[in-house]
C-alpha cells in the first residue's frame, strides 16, 4: 500500500473524530445530531458532482468511443449512486430527529429522491448489459437524459412558485453560502468534504481500472480460444495477481 | 435532413399506424387501461369527490401508467418479432426512430384526451380552464411519449427489457409530473393564473427537451452493433 493511502486513511479517521468532538450546533432540536451535516452535505456535493462528472464522460465517450470513458462512466455512476443512498439515508435520519417522521414530502427530500431513483435506474439499465460495445452507448445516452433531469430536480424544482407557496422547503438550505457556520463546523465540513473528494476520486479509479483489467482478460481468453484451438483449452486457469500499477502480472495460466 | 429521410420516416410512421389498424392490440390495451384506471379512480372516489389537488395529480398518474403501458410496446414489439434489425437496415437510425417516436406521440395524445375526458366524468369534476386541463395533458402525454420512446429504445436489446423500459423510464419522467399537476389543478379551478402559466410553459420546455433527446441519440445508440466502430449516419 502507497505512503498516501496511509495519510488519506488516517486524516479521514481523525476528521471523523474531529466531528465528533465538536460542539453541539443551537437552534436544532437535538444539537448533538447538528454534527450529521458533516457527512451528509458532503455526500450531497458528491452525488451532484458525479452527476456532472458523468454527463461529462459519457460526452467523451461519443466523442471519442474510447472504452476507457466507458469504465470511468460505470465508475462514476456506481459511486454516484452510493453517495446518493448515504445522502438520504443521512437526511432521513436528521429528520425523524429535528421534525418527527422519517419523510415529509419535502421539495428537497423529494428531488433528491428522484436522483436516487435515477442513479437506480442507470445502475439497472448498465447490469442488463453484460456487453461493453452494446452498452457503452446505451449508458452514456442514459446518463445525458438523467442529468438534463438532475439539473432540473436540484435548480428548478425547489423554487418553483406552486412549490414554495405549498409550505416550501424546511430544509436549511443557504446555510454554508451565507457563512452561518462557525469556525468548528467550518474546519470540519470543508476538511471532510475535501478528504471525502480525494476517496470518492481515487475509488472512482480503482474501479475504472479493475474495469478495463476485467475486459483486457475477457479479451485475451476470447484470443486465446479463437487463435490456438483446443490447446486453450488445455491451460490450467490460476488467480492472477495484479500490480500496483495495474500493468504485471504474476502467476502464470 | 433530406427527402429521402423524410419519406423513410413517413413510411415508418405508417408502417406503425397499419401494423396497428391490422392488430389493433395497441389501441385496445390502451384504451382498455385508460378506461380501467378511471374507473378505478371514480370507484375509490365514490363516498368523497376529491378535491381539485387531489384529482390533478390522479389524472397525472393515470397518463403516466396509460404511457409506460403503451409506448414501450412500439419498440420493444419489435425487437421480439426480430424486425428491428430489418427496420435499420431500410432507414437510417433517425429516421427509424422518428417515424416510431411520431406514432408512439400521437398515441399518447388520443390516450391523454381520452383519459381526461372520461376522467372528469367519472369523478365529477368540472373543467374550469379547458386550455390548462387539456393543455397540461396533451403535453405531459407528449413529453411521456419522447421519454419512454427513449428509454425503450435503449434497453430493445436487453434480456429484462420490458420491465427495464419503465422501471428507467419514470424516474426520467416523474419530475414532469409536477409540473403536468400544477397546469391540471389549475384546469380543475385551483392554483393561481400566473403560477399555472409557468407550469404550463415549462412542462412545454421539458415536453420539447423530451421529444429531441432520442432522435439527438438514436443514431449513436441504434446505429452501434457488437464489434462494430460505426454509429454515424450514412
Amino acid at each position: 500500500m502507497k505512503a498516501q493511502h496511509h495519510i488519506l486513511a488516517f486524516l479521514i479517521g481523525a476528521f471523523t473524530l474531529y466531528a465528533f468532538a465538536a460542539p453541539s450546533a443551537q437552534m436544532f432540536a437535538y444539537g448533538d445530531l447538528a454534527r450529521i451535516m458533516f457527512f451528509h452535505v458532503p455526500c450531497a456535493f458528491l452525488t451532484m458532482g458525479f452527476l456532472l462528472v458523468s454527463l461529462w464522460q459519457a460526452i467523451r465517450w461519443f466523442m471519442t468511443r474510447d472504452l476507457k470513458w466507458e469504465a470511468h462512466l460505470g465508475a462514476s455512476l456506481e459511486l454516484g449512486c452510493i453517495f446518493s443512498v448515504l445522502t438520504i439515508t443521512t437526511g432521513m435520519i436528521f429528520s425523524r430527529m429535528q421534525w418527527g417522521h422519517f419523510w415529509h414530502w419535502d421539495p428537497r427530500q423529494t428531488s433528491f429522491l428522484l436522483v436516487v431513483l435515477m442513479y437506480l435506474g442507470a445502475v439497472a439499465l448498465r447490469s442488463a448489459f453484460p456487453d461493453e460495445l452494446r452498452r457503452a452507448p446505451v449508458s452514456a445516452a442514459y446518463t445525458i437524459g438523467l442529468s438534463i433531469m438532475g439539473i432540473f430536480l436540484s435548480a428548478v424544482y425547489p423554487r418553483i412558485p406552486a412549490v414554495i407557496r405549498n409550505g416550501g422547503s424546511v430544509h436549511p438550505t443557504d446555510t454554508i453560502l451565507k457563512n452561518e457556520l462557525d469556525h468548528w463546523y467550518k474546519a470540519g465540513f470543508y476538511g471532510l468534504l475535501l478528504l471525502l473528494m480525494f476517496l470518492s476520486i481515487y475509488l472512482c479509479r480503482m474501479r475504472a481500472r479493475v474495469t478495463l483489467l476485467e475486459q483486457q482478460l475477457d479479451n485475451d481468453n476470447e484470443l486465446d480460444s479463437d487463435g490456438s484451438g483446443s490447446a486453450a483449452s488445455d491451460r490450467v486457469v490460476r488467480p492472477v495477481a495484479v500490480s500496483e500499477d495495474g500493468g504485471g502480472t504474476s502467476g502464470s495460466a | 435532413m433530406n427527402s429521402t429521410w423524410f419519406s423513410r420516416t413517413k413510411a415508418v410512421f405508417l408502417k406503425e399506424a397499419r401494423a396497428e389498424w391490422r392488430t389493433r392490440h395497441g389501441l385496445f390495451v390502451g384504451g382498455l387501461f385508460v378506461l380501467l384506471a378511471t374507473v378505478a379512480m371514480g370507484f375509490a372516489a365514490q363516498f368523497d369527490q376529491p378535491s381539485p389537488d387531489l384529482a390533478a395529480g390522479m389524472l397525472a398518474v393515470t397518463i403516466l401508467f396509460c404511457g409506460a403501458t403503451v409506448v414501450p410496446r412500439i419498440f420493444l414489439a419489435e425487437e421480439d418479432q426480430g424486425t428491428l434489425d430489418l427496420l435499420r437496415l431500410y432507414a437510417e437510425p433517425s429516421a427509424a426512430f422518428v417515424g416510431k417516436l411520431a406514432y408512439a406521440t400521437l398515441q399518447m395524445l388520443i390516450a391523454s384526451t381520452v383519459a381526461t375526458v372520461l376522467f372528469s366524468e367519472m369523478v365529477q369534476l368540472n373543467a374550469w380552464n379547458l386550455s390548462f386541463l387539456y393543455g397540461g395533458a396533451l403535453l405531459f402525454g407528449a413529453a411521456l411519449a419522447g421519454g419512454l420512446s427513449f428509454t425503450s429504445s435503449l434497453v430493445a436489446g436487453a434480456v429484462n427489457r420490458w420491465t427495464l423500459a419503465s422501471a428507467i423510464g419514470i424516474p426520467l419522467l416523474l419530475p414532469i409530473i409536477v409540473l403536468a399537476v400544477i397546469s391540471l389543478r389549475h384546469g380543475f379551478g385551483v392554483g393561481r393564473y400566473l403560477e399555472s402559466l409557468q407550469s404550463l410553459i415549462g412542462l412545454g420546455g421539458m415536453t420539447l427537451c423530451c421529444l429531441a433527446l432520442g432522435p439527438a441519440l438514436a443514431p449513436w445508440v441504434w446505429g452501434l452493433s457488437p464489434g462494430s466502430k460505426g454509429g454515424r449516419e450514412p
